[in-house]
């Protein structure tokens, strides 16, 4: 049973592609696909992922290995349990080292913990030596971070990078991402269910509904002028300062789970905007003139 | 640490104090005394000879008054003469116990060793053949009784085969060949039942580590399978695996006591079931009190690897 179909993204190196939609779209699913790294009895289908022209999913596992972490690296949304509670993070962050750069343990040492104070951590040559459960929450990010950075991927694939963490740190750490990003000019794909964070940093745009993007285009296009009424519902839900409201509009209704799905659009039953023709068949995803793609029967027929 | 230490270790002191008398009052209270024994095997004891024999080693006393007379010179480092040994009980137990500590180390790391890898293959492969196998051999290993697989041991390879000796133990200076061919079918019947809890508690502690966020650190990080087996997720499934260990050290020891008498092997479960059949009230107390402490060791050594295998956890901050 196909659970993310139809997806077609491309990032420049340097550039921060966004990836948005609620929880369950297949965001996540996305970043495990292009890591190779899918859950037992997910496999990729159809299609290509390709780093600099290589199909990804063609390679074996032992190439896979070479490129995970070296070329490709991830940040996890969790920083609590996504580091292994019972080595250092100065030994988690040299392992990267270790397994893909021609590097001694002193000097792999050495490095994890230049890369510990490039990521903004304090006395890093004493928290190299700590266990995660001595360091906070955004510290652990951070390490996590660092971490990803080690190798200097061309990719980085940054899942929710922020949200278990306060306000005040995940504006550091968006900051930090976005430093990094100038230095070594990797491209970020940024996965994320809000805008507000999106807007700091994203490139450009794709919005997920229901395992298929429903619109893409650039951070400007889609944050000021989105077409599909999810987009527009998913924005509208998003506090502003500029639009004073006592409640903020949900959207009703929540995701069809990849049983329940059907022929028409998947977003048909929670919108406002539906006609007959969103029941019949899925809208393709095409752009009218002078605008960006969007996939919705109601806004390619009004040209 | 240090403190730790010695809170832990007078804590093990005060239960052993409280084990000896409790050993010493069920003792007291079996049917029968020495005295008995010795009337059965001399026709001519009148029963004021046996009265006066009786006041004579203090059995006439009510058992408080014993348990402290003893108490008194055990303290002092005397813990009496064997009756049936002839001979201070110290210098009949060393011994037997070393040679039950030889048995129990060897089931212990033959044991863990057949487990470990065992379970965590099960784990990586989950519902392959190879982890089918290994649940059937653990279960068939859990249910199988040891009198009975001791028994059918002894049939195959003593009788049947005569490869190897059906019990006892190799004489004193024998090469080691000798040693472990005696060694050999005591320490397998005494292992097979924990191999199995072992190898299923490692499975299922491996399971539930390999589903852990950062397993896919680690493998997003370029780690091979084996290494994320072997360094990521097993140092954090020993971690409950310690625990169990320790528990299972007291229930391999009284395993040990059944073996050890299938096979004829001089260890402390002969020597504790000769001295209560025999009446030898110094010998049963002092070698049932080693037990005692043979367990609490263990469970201290388990406390100790678990600090030393989690982080997490430090030794004596809770005083």
């Amino acid at each position: 049973m196909p659970v993310v179909e139809a997806v077609n993204l491309a990032i420049a190196r340097g550039s921060t592609l966004a990836l948005v939609g609620e929880s369950g779209c297949g965001k996540s699913l996305i970043a495990s696909s292009i890591m190779q790294l899918l859950p037992p009895f997910g496999r990729v289908n159809r299609g290509v992922i390709s780093l600099d022209g290589q199909n990804l999913a063609s390679l074996d596992e032992r190439s896979l290995q070479k490129i995970r972490g070296n070329r490709i690296a991830m940040i996890f949304q969790e920083p609590m349990s996504a580091l292994n509670p019972v080595f250092t993070v100065g030994a988690q962050i040299a392992e990267s080292l270790l397994l893909h750069m021609e590097l001694d343990n002193k000097a792999a040492r050495q490095r994890s913990i230049e890369l510990l104070e490039s990521v903004g951590i304090p006395d890093p040559q004493v928290r190299a030596g700590n266990y995660p459960h001595e360091l906070s929450g955004g510290m652990r990010q951070r390490v996590l971070i660092a971490m990803a950075l080690a190798c200097e991927p061309d990719l980085i694939i940054a899942d929710e990078p922020t949200t278990a963490l306060d306000v005040t740190i995940q504006a550091q750490i968006l900051d930090l991402l976005h430093d990094l990003q100038e230095r070594h000019g990797a491209a970020i794909l940024f996965i994320s269910h809000d805008f507000g964070v999106v807007s700091q940093m994203a490139d450009d745009i794709a919005v997920m509904y229901a395992g298929r993007i429903i619109e893409q285009g650039s951070a400007a296009e889609i944050l000021e002028s989105p077409t599909h009424p999810y987009t527009r519902a998913l924005l509208a839900t998003t506090p502003r300062l500029d639009h004073k409201a006592d409640r903020l509009p949900a959207i009703v209704g929540r995701v069809p789970s990849p049983f329940e799905r059907d022929a028409g659009c998947h977003f048909r039953k929670r919108c406002d905007h539906a006609v007959a023709q969103c029941a019949a068949s899925y809208p393709e995803l095409i752009a009218r003139v002078g605008s960006h793609p969007c996939a919705c029967h109601v806004v390619n027929a009004n040209v | 640490m240090i403190g730790y230490l010695v809170i832990r270790l007078s804590q093990s002191l005060l239960v052993l104090m409280i084990m000896s008398f409790v050993i010493y009052s069920l003792i007291g209270l079996m049917p029968g005394d020495p005295i008995d024994l010795m009337i059965s095997s001399d026709p001519y004891m009148t029963s004021e000879d046996a009265a006066h024999l009786r006041s004579l080693y203090g059995l006439d006393l009510p058992i408080y008054e014993r348990y402290w007379n003893w108490l008194m010179s055990a303290l002092g480092g005397d813990f009496g003469y064997s009756r049936l040994y002839n001979q201070p009980v110290a210098q009949v137990l060393v011994p037997a116990l070393m040679n039950s500590v030889q048995l129990l180390v060897v089931a212990l790391v033959l044991s863990i060793s057949v487990a470990v890898p065992a379970g965590v293959l099960a784990a990586y492969r989950q519902r392959s053949v190879f982890d089918y196998s290994v649940n059937l051999f653990a279960f068939a290993g859990i249910s199988i009784p040891q009198f009975w697989l001791g028994l059918m041991l002894i049939m195959l390879f003593a009788v049947l085969l005569g490869w190897l000796p059906a019990g006892g133990i190799a004489p004193e200076g024998a090469p080691l060949g000798e040693q472990l061919r005696y060694l050999l079918l005591p320490a397998i019947t005494l292992t097979m039942t924990s191999i199995g809890s072992h190898a299923r508690y490692i499975r299922s502690a491996m399971l539930e580590v390999l589903r852990q966020d950062y397993i896919r650190t680690a493998r997003a990080k370029g780690a091979g399978a084996s290494r994320v087996i072997w360094r990521h997720a097993l140092r954090n499934a020993l971690i409950p695996f310690v625990t169990v260990l320790a528990l299972d050290f007291g229930f391999l020891f009284s395993g040990a006591l059944i073996v050890e008498t299938i096979f004829a092997w001089p260890g402390m479960g002969k020597l504790i079931f000769d001295a209560i059949m025999g009446n030898d009230y110094n010998l049963a107390l002092l070698s049932l009190m080693l037990a005692t402490a043979l367990v609490l060791t263990g469970n201290l050594l388990a406390d100790l690897a678990y600090a030393w295998l989690d982080p997490r956890i430090k030794l004596g901050s809770r005083g």
